[in-house]
C-alpha cells in the first residue's frame, strides 16, 4: 500500500493521544485509512446511553475529498437511512480540507442531538418526525435500547 | 411528497414528477403522456427489480432524483392489424426502432444468422494454417488449374497425400466448421439435421479423403439428393448482393466478388476456397480463387475423377463460405446445433447429465445419437 | 491506490445503480433495503439485440459475501436461460466456465459482472441458443 500521507498519520496520532469525549476512532491494522468508530449518543437526546458503531474511510483524495462515514448500528433518525448513510452537509457540499476526522465525528454526534427532519434522507422517518414528533422520539429511544445499548 | 424521477430509455430521457405514494401504474401513465409509449408497453426497472403496477413508487424506495430504466415490451401485443400510431409512428430513434421492429421482422434476423460462426473472421491463423502447405500452383498449369483441369491421376495422388487427408479430417471434425458449412449451403440446410450427420459421418470423411471413395461418389451424390443444376446459381450470388448487418461477415462478403467470378469459369474453383486461413483471405480477395492451387484441386477431383459427382453440390458445400449461402435466406434453416439437439439434450438432462458443454460435445461426436453421446459421456471422452 | 472497504464500495455501487449512472442494459440494487450488511442484491440484464435474448429481461440474484470485492459475488439466474456458463438446474453462474468470475479482480463490480454476462449472451456461439419461454424461472 502506498505510504500514508503525513496528515493522516498526524490525525490518527492525535485521535489516540487526545481523544474526543464520547468518540473513538481506531484504524484497521490492514487498512490505515479505514477506521472503526464509536459515537456515544448525546445526553438529553433520544440516543442518550446508546453507543453507535460507525465506519469511516479516507478516500485517496482526502483531504481534498470528505471522509466517507456510515452507521453500522441501526438508528432511527431522519437524516440517517436504513443503510446507515448520513445526510450531513460537511460530508457533502460543505466539506473543507480544513476539517478533520475529529470534526466530522463531532458533527455526526451533533446531528444526533439535533435531528433535522426538513432535510431528510430516510423519508418515512422524517415524515413521522414531522407529523408526530413525540412518537418518533419514543421510537428513536426504543431503537437505541434495542440496537445500541452499552454492553 | 412529490418527487422527480428520471426515466431513461435508449437515447431518450424524460423527467417525471409524481407523488411518491402513487402506484407504478400511475407512474406509467404519466410517462406515457410525455413519451408516447403506452403504459401497457412499458417495463420499468429500478435497482434490479421490475416494477409492478399495483405497488407504490415509494414501496420501491425510489427517491427524488433517482433514475429508472424503461424497456419497451415486444411489439407483439401492441401492434395488431392496425398499428397504434403512438408506438410505431413515433419511434424515430435507432434504438427504439430496433426494439420495436425486430420481433416482427424476421428478415432482419436472417441477414445476421450466418454470422454465428465464420471461420474467416473467427479463426486465428494457427488452426487452418496447414492449408497453405499445399502443392504449388505449378502442378496445375500456368493458371493454377483454373481452366486446364489437372488429370485425374494427379488429383488422386494429391488426395492420397496424408497431409491433405489430415487437413480434410481436421476440417470435418470441427463442429463449428460443420455448422458453418451447413449454414452457408442452402442445399445442406434444406436437408435438415441429416446434413450434419452426413458431414460428420465417417463415411463422408472417408470419401473426402479417400480417392477410391471419390470414384464412388456418384452413389453418394444420389444419396444427397443433389444434382439440381439451379443450385449452382444460388450458391454463387452476384457480388454485392448480400448486404449484411453483421460485422463478422464483412470480410467474407468482400470475397464474394472474386469467388463468384472464379466460379463463373469453373464451378469447382471455389470448392474449398473458403477454407484457407484468414491470412490468406487478402490474397484471395485480390487474386481470385485461381491463385490458390488448393481451390482447384478438389474441384478437379470432382470433375475428372468423379464426373458424376454433382459439382454444384460440392461447390456449395465448400465454396459457399464467401457469403454465398446468405443469398438464399428464404430457405435458410440456421438452427444452431443446440437447437437441433434440443430433444436429445433434454433426454440427457433427464438422465442426469447437466453439463451443457459436455452434452453438446458428446452429441456432436455421436452425430446426434443419444446412445452414442451417453457412451462418450460415461467414458469421459468429452 | 488505497483499498476501499467493502461497505463503501457497495454503497458506491448502490448509488450508481439508484441514480441510474450505469448503462441502461443492466440494473442492480439491494434485495432488501434494510439489509445494513448489503449482502443480497437483485440484478437485471436486458438481453442483447440481434440475439435470441433480444428484448428479454433476465433477473439475477447476487450475494456479496464478507470478502467482496476481494472475492467475486455469487450470482444466480432467476429467469431461465440457456447459456453454457449457467447451471441448467440451479441457475448458478459457474465460475469455472465464466471468465469474469474465474479471473475476478478487485476492481470489478457487479456491473462488470452483469455486462459481461450480457456479452456472453451475445457471443456468436451463444446468441442463437434456443431459450426457454420468457418469464420461466429456475
Amino acid at each position: 500500500m502506498a505510504s500514508l500521507p503525513k496528515r493522516i498519520i498526524k490525525e490518527t496520532e492525535r485521535l489516540v493521544s487526545d481523544p474526543v469525549p464520547g468518540i473513538t476512532a481506531i484504524p484497521h491494522e490492514e487498512n490505515l485509512r479505514y477506521f472503526q468508530v464509536t459515537v456515544e449518543g448525546p445526553e438529553q437526546s433520544p440516543y442518550e446511553n446508546g453507543v453507535f458503531n460507525l465506519e469511516l474511510f479516507l478516500p485517496d483524495d482526502y483531504p481534498m475529498e470528505a471522509p466517507k462515514v456510515r452507521f453500522l448500528t441501526k438508528i432511527y433518525h431522519p437524516n440517517i437511512d436504513r443503510l446507515g448513510r448520513i445526510c450531513l452537509d460537511v460530508l457533502k457540499n460543505n466539506w473543507s480540507p480544513a476539517l478533520q476526522i475529529r470534526t466530522v465525528l463531532l458533527s455526526v454526534q451533533a446531528l444526533l442531538a439535533s435531528p433535522n427532519p426538513n432535510d431528510p434522507l430516510a423519508n418515512d422517518v422524517a415524515e413521522e418526525w414531522l407529523q408526530n414528533e413525540d412518537n418518533a422520539i419514543a421510537k428513536a429511544r426504543e431503537w437505541t435500547n434495542m440496537y445500541a445499548s452499552k454492553q | 411528497m412529490s418527487i422527480t424521477i428520471h426515466v431513461k430509455s435508449g437515447q431518450n430521457k424524460w423527467d417525471v414528477s409524481i407523488d411518491s405514494t402513487s402506484s407504478v401504474g400511475e407512474l406509467k401513465r404519466a410517462i406515457a403522456e410525455i413519451s408516447d409509449i403506452p403504459a401497457e408497453n412499458q417495463r420499468l426497472i429500478y435497482s434490479g427489480k421490475i416494477l409492478k403496477d399495483d405497488l407504490t413508487v415509494d414501496s420501491y424506495k425510489i427517491l427524488n432524483d433517482h433514475s429508472i430504466h424503461l424497456v419497451k415490451s415486444g411489439a407483439k401485443k401492441s401492434t395488431p392489424a392496425a398499428p397504434a400510431g403512438g408506438t410505431t409512428g413515433k419511434s424515430a430513434s435507432g434504438s427504439e426502432q430496433r426494439t420495436e421492429s425486430t420481433p416482427t421482422a424476421p428478415a432482419n434476423l436472417s441477414t445476421g444468422q450466418g454470422g454465428g460462426f465464420n471461420p474467416l473472421s473467427d479463426l486465428t491463423s494457427a488452426r487452418y494454417a496447414g492449408f497453405l502447405n499445399l502443392p504449388s500452383a505449378d502442378s496445375f498449369g500456368p493458371d493454377g488449374g483454373l481452366t486446364s483441369a489437372p488429370n485425374s491421376d494427379e488429383v488422386l495422388r494429391m488426395l492420397e497425400n496424408p497431409v491433405m487427408q489430415s487437413q480434410m479430417n481436421e476440417m470435418l471434425s470441427n463442429p463449428q466448421m460443420i455448422d458453418f458449412l451447413i449454414q452457408q449451403s442452402p442445399q445442406l440446410q434444406s436437408m435438415g439435421p441429416q446434413a450434419r450427420q452426413l458431414l460428420q459421418s465417417p463415411f463422408f470423411r472417408q470419401m473426402m479423403t479417400n480417392p477410391d471413395m471419390i470414384r464412388q461418389s456418384m452413389q453418394f451424390s444420389n444419396m444427397l439428393g443433389g444434382g439440381d443444376g439451379s443450385s449452382e446459381a444460388s450458391a454463387f450470388p452476384a457480388p454485392g448482393s448480400t448486404e449484411q448487418d453483421n460485422p463478422g461477415r464483412s470480410q467474407s462478403s468482400e470475397q464474394t466478388g472474386s469467388d463468384a467470378s472464379a466460379a463463373g469459369t469453373n464451378p469447382f474453383a471455389s470448392l474449398l476456397g473458403s477454407m484457407p486461413p484468414p491470412q490468406q483471405s487478402g490474397s484471395q480477395a485480390n487474386g481470385g480463387a485461381g491463385a490458390n492451387p488448393f481451390l482447384s484441386m478438389l474441384g478437379g477431383a470432382g470433375g475428372a475423377a468423379a464426373p458424376n459427382f454433382d459439382p454444384a453440390l460440392l461447390s456449395s458445400l465448400f465454396g459457399a463460405g464467401a457469403g454465398a449461402g446468405s443469398s438464399a435466406p428464404a430457405q435458410q434453416d440456421t438452427r444452431p446445433p443446440e437447437e437441433r439437439y434440443e430433444q436429445q439434450l433434454r433426454q440427457l438432462n433427464e438422465m442426469g447429465f447437466f453439463e451443457f458443454d459436455r452434452n453438446i460435445a458428446a452429441l456432436r461426436r455421436s452425430g446426434g445419437s443419444v446412445q452414442g453421446a451417453l457412451d462418450a459421456l460415461l467414458n469421459g471422452d468429452v | 491506490m488505497s483499498k476501499i472497504p467493502r461497505s463503501f464500495r457497495l454503497l458506491e455501487e448502490l448509488e450508481k445503480g439508484e441514480k441510474g449512472m450505469g448503462p441502461e442494459s443492466c440494473s442492480y440494487g439491494l434485495a432488501d433495503n434494510d439489509d445494513i450488511t448489503m449482502t443480497h442484491w437483485n440484478g437485471t440484464i436486458l438481453g442483447p439485440p440481434h440475439s435470441n435474448h433480444e428484448n428479454r429481461i433476465y433477473f439475477v440474484a447476487l450475494v456479496c459475501g464478507e470478502e467482496y470485492p476481494d472475492q467475486p459475488p455469487q450470482i444466480r439466474f432467476l429467469s431461465k436461460i440457456n447459456l453454457p456458463c449457467v447451471n441448467q438446474t440451479t441457475g448458478d453462474v459457474q465460475a469455472s466456465s465464466f471468465n469474469t468470475l474465474k479471473n475476478w479482480k478487485r476492481s470489478y463490480t457487479m456491473e462488470t459482472l452483469l455486462l459481461d454476462l450480457r456479452k456472453e449472451m451475445a457471443l456468436p456461439a451463444n446468441k442463437k441458443l434456443p431459450q426457454p419461454a420468457e418469464g420461466t424461472t429456475f
